[in-house]
């Protein structure tokens, strides 16, 4: 759950602040690295990483939406931050890339919705 | 089973914490959390702080139009701190300034390695193919910048629309 916790809390906050106004800048980024259709890209990134968080925090799907943080995660290293080297570069990428890997394997835990439903189901 | 897999999530994590996680806090965002880069000087605070003095006299000689002199200046300050993007910005514009416009696209594409969504480095970009008579070149660069500058966009458009790439640039 802490897991999850913590990686919905990057994310949304990153997500958020795309939908929020730095969506253009993102448009940019995209365009320069060369990411195919940027507009629909970065809208697409701006709502997984929202709406992963909302499913993270829920512990919804939890295994998917790890997936696909990182897949993103690779990709946002292999563009962007793999030239900017270690430090200062794709180490927080590679850490959220290695979270969001842990919860594709392990699943949503303790305190999903899923497990509390399947509990409450199987008291009864 | 369900023990197994937790145990493996939690290895996974331990160890990318104990390998990456220091260096993980002086982060800049990046791309993937959703930031973007922006300042990041690695290397020793010595060497960076060396670095900057250096950039600084490139500004300064760079006011004063002596160019090489401001070439010799950023190549310092870069070799000093090769991740200082505002530096190899600086440096493409000098090149620029000199007609040397396959090293100022060199210095330009450091800096946007560094800073993806730098949209001075963008506008200078789009100078120099100005300059070379590229004006689908500048267009391209026009096209990113709108989205990361909207002023410097328009002083940029006036530029490409007057084909001169020295018309309202400003060192």
């Amino acid at each position: 759950m802490l897991l999850r916790l913590a990686l919905a809390a990057v994310f949304g906050a990153y997500g958020y602040a795309k939908w929020a106004g730095g969506m253009d800048r993102i448009v940019g980024l995209f365009m320069t690295v060369h990411i195919p259709f940027p507009n629909i890209t970065a809208h697409a990134v701006a709502t997984l990483e929202v709406g992963g968080a909302v499913l993270l925090v829920l512990g919804i799907v939890t295994r998917l939406v790890g997936i696909l943080l990182a897949i993103e995660m690779v990709v946002a290293i292999a563009t962007v931050v793999w030239r900017q080297g270690f430090v200062g570069g794709y180490a927080f990428e590679l850490t959220l890339l290695t979270v969001a890997l842990a919860l594709a394997v392990a699943g949503g835990g303790a305190f999903s919705i899923p497990l509390l439903v399947r509990r409450r189901s199987g008291a009864t | 089973m369900r023990q197994m897999r937790y145990t493996l999530a939690g290895g996974i994590v331990i160890a990318a914490l104990a390998a990456f996680g220091p260096a993980a806090f002086g982060h800049d965002g990046g791309m993937g959390g959703g930031g973007g880069g922006t300042d990041s000087n690695p290397g020793t605070s010595s060497q960076a702080s060396a670095a900057r003095i250096y950039f600084n006299q490139g500004e300064e000689y760079s006011k004063k139009k002596s160019w090489s002199l401001a070439i010799q200046a950023y190549l310092e300050a870069v070799r000093l701190d090769p991740k200082f993007a505002e530096a190899w910005n600086n440096l493409g514009f000098c090149y620029r300034k000199v007609k040397q416009y396959d090293k100022a696209f060199g210095a330009y594409k450091q800096a946007l390695d560094l800073k993806p969504d730098y949209a001075n480095a963008h506008e200078y970009m789009a100078r120099t193919y100005l300059a070379m008579g590229d004006k689908d070149g500048a267009m391209r660069e026009y096209e990113i910048l709108k989205h990361l500058d909207v002023k410097m966009a328009a002083e940029l458009m006036q530029a490409i629309q007057a084909n001169d790439s020295d018309l309202g640039d400003e060192s």
